[in-house]
């Protein structure tokens, strides 16, 4: 039996059908009865039982902190639970956090249950699961054999398999829409300093995005409007006034100017992903929007940019620990870190400056016409676990952890491997509510996956 | 990261180990050939972004977003 969705359960919960506690049990038992997904590292049963026991109190005492309120949720691994050690799912022996990162407490405020941590990449840095660390990769819902892309990689399984219906994921180089794009779920990376990142691990701070991994765009736009905000804890957080996006659902998209970005993608990738694509955008005329094509700076200038800014970053926070505790590394990552050692600070500051350049050139190419960009996300399904990474998929995702945009990423078709795929959404900075809005109107009236998981 | 000068991408091995050990992490590990071969991608890259940079592309120090698209 699959789970209600969240608007479902608020019904269940507030009619007294069912209570917090029950429904937290019953998360539990779905996660012990899927634990060959690997999607979780850490459950917190205590902590759960306290707060459903606190959610359902409050429910009956007619103090409801709104949607989320007793529904269980997930965070990935590089986020800071306290009492738990932030391990990057690395073997560095690092103590427990003293406090919550800010998206668990904007959570919890919210009314909103943690069940657990969940698998990432070690360190987001790996390109794909190490096979060497403590802990094993997670496995895709749709097939076991097969990655569900990283660096999300749990918090995507975890939605995927129906074990919650929200994670939170981060996003560097499309760590949550890759996942959720292999998994036939919905990513939401944010506008850079949409969401605080205070208590989370970094892997490189000026591309670093945190944003929801959920079953439906419906979804991730309740708990996105749950941890977004101003944190005067994260010197990157934007202070602005932005409409919340569960409110902004349903508005009629008639007349929104979209523009296909088809030559990202015109000549790359599976031909079936490519196809899929244009019958969104036509999908979308025949909803009222009015779709043309528009051309955007190379995609590999954006992969180039974000490549030298992540490597460069990431090696200056990992390299006093590379020298001292380079055991603690697994293989994979310990390659992708150290490499970065070689490139000089000119590189990085060049990097900073082209991605001005090209943050720009995108705005006025797209955003000067256009209300919505549409993209692909990733040209290809979820590899093999035991694939070597020697034929990458093509992605189309870095280039908004270049510009900072925010991006959604939902499924629109499987492909003959019975593997999902999926595209992107894109909007001007902070108008997340306007691409949750236009992804719910694709996934209520175009395309509504059948199996999301099993 | 190394110091502030452009990396040539031509570096035979004994010159990239250079680059690590003036990094603090000389590259002792049975896994050096990989991670050498990986040096040599991101020099590649930094080599055709600093052909792509404008000349007169603009100095910055931090990434703002609202600052950065707020003249369009």
């Amino acid at each position: 039996v699959k789970q209600p969705t969240i608007a479902e359960t608020g019904r269940l919960l507030r009619s007294g059908a069912v209570t917090a506690v029950q429904l937290t049990e019953t998360t539990f038992q779905r996660i012990d009865a899927a634990a060959s997904l690997s999607a979780f590292t850490t459950l917190t049963r205590d902590r759960a039982a306290a707060a459903a026991a606190r959610a359902d109190v409050e429910l009956r005492n007619g103090i409801d902190r709104g949607p989320l309120h007793g529904v269980p949720y997930a965070v990935k691994e590089l986020i800071d639970v306290a009492g738990l050690a932030t391990t990057g799912q690395s073997r560095l022996a690092l103590p427990p956090a003293s406090r919550d990162a800010s998206v668990v407490s904007l959570l919890d405020a919210a009314g909103a249950i943690l069940v657990g941590k969940t698998t990432t990449y070690e360190f987001g840095i790996e390109p794909r699961p190490g096979l060497d660390g403590p802990f094993p990769p997670a496995r895709n819902p749709h097939n076991p054999d097969h990655t569900t892309g990283g660096s999300s990689s749990g918090s995507a399984a975890a939605v995927a398999g129906d074990l919650v219906r929200i994670a939170v994921g981060t996003d560097t180089g499309g760590s949550i829409r890759g996942p959720a794009v292999y998994c036939g779920v919905v990513g939401l990376k944010p506008t850079y300093g949409r969401v605080p990142r205070r208590g989370v691990l970094p892997l490189s701070p000026s591309l670093d995005h945190i944003g929801p991994i959920a079953a439906t765009v419906a979804e991730a736009a309740v708990a996105f409007d749950a941890i977004a905000g101003h944190d005067p804890d994260d010197s990157a957080s934007a202070d602005v006034d932005t409409t919340p996006c569960a409110s902004s659902l349903g508005n009629d998209i008639a007349g929104l100017r979209i523009g296909y970005a088809r030559r990202w993608h015109q000549d790359a990738g599976e031909p079936a992903i490519r196809a899929a694509l244009d019958y969104a955008a036509q999908a979308l005329t025949a909803l009222g929007a009015v779709v043309e094509e528009v051309e955007l700076p190379d995609a590999s200038k954006f992969d180039t940019v974000a490549t030298i800014i992540l490597q460069a970053e990431a090696f200056a926070l990992h390299r006093e620990t590379l020298a001292s505790h380079p055991e603690a590394y697994g293989k994979l990552a310990y390659r992708h870190l150290a490499a970065g050692a070689v490139l000089s600070a000119a590189d990085r500051l060049h990097a900073q400056r082209l991605r001005r350049q090209l943050t720009r050139d995108l705005h006025a190419q797209a955003f000067t016409r256009c209300d919505v960009l549409l993209t692909a996300s990733v040209l290809g399904t979820a590899p093999r676990l035991d694939d070597d990474g020697r034929t990458p998929n093509q992605f189309r995702v870095f280039p908004f952890n270049v510009t900072g945009h925010p991006a959604l990423a939902l499924p629109i078709g499987v492909a003959a491997n019975g593997l999902p795929f999926g595209m992107q959404l894109i909007s001007r900075p902070f108008e997340e509510a306007l691409i949750c809005n236009l992804g719910h109107a694709y996934e209520t009236q175009i395309y509504q996956p059948r199996a999301r998981g099993k | 990261m190394t110091s502030d000068r452009s990396t040539p991408t031509d570096l035979n091995d004994a010159q990239l180990d250079e680059l690590f050990e003036l990094a603090g992490l000389p590259l002792t590990c049975e896994d050096a050939p990989a991670i050498r071969d990986l040096a040599r991608k991101f020099l590649a890259q930094a080599a055709l972004l600093r052909e792509s940079l404008p000349f007169d592309a603009e100095p910055t120090h931090v990434f703002d977003i609202a600052a950065t698209v707020r003249p369009l």
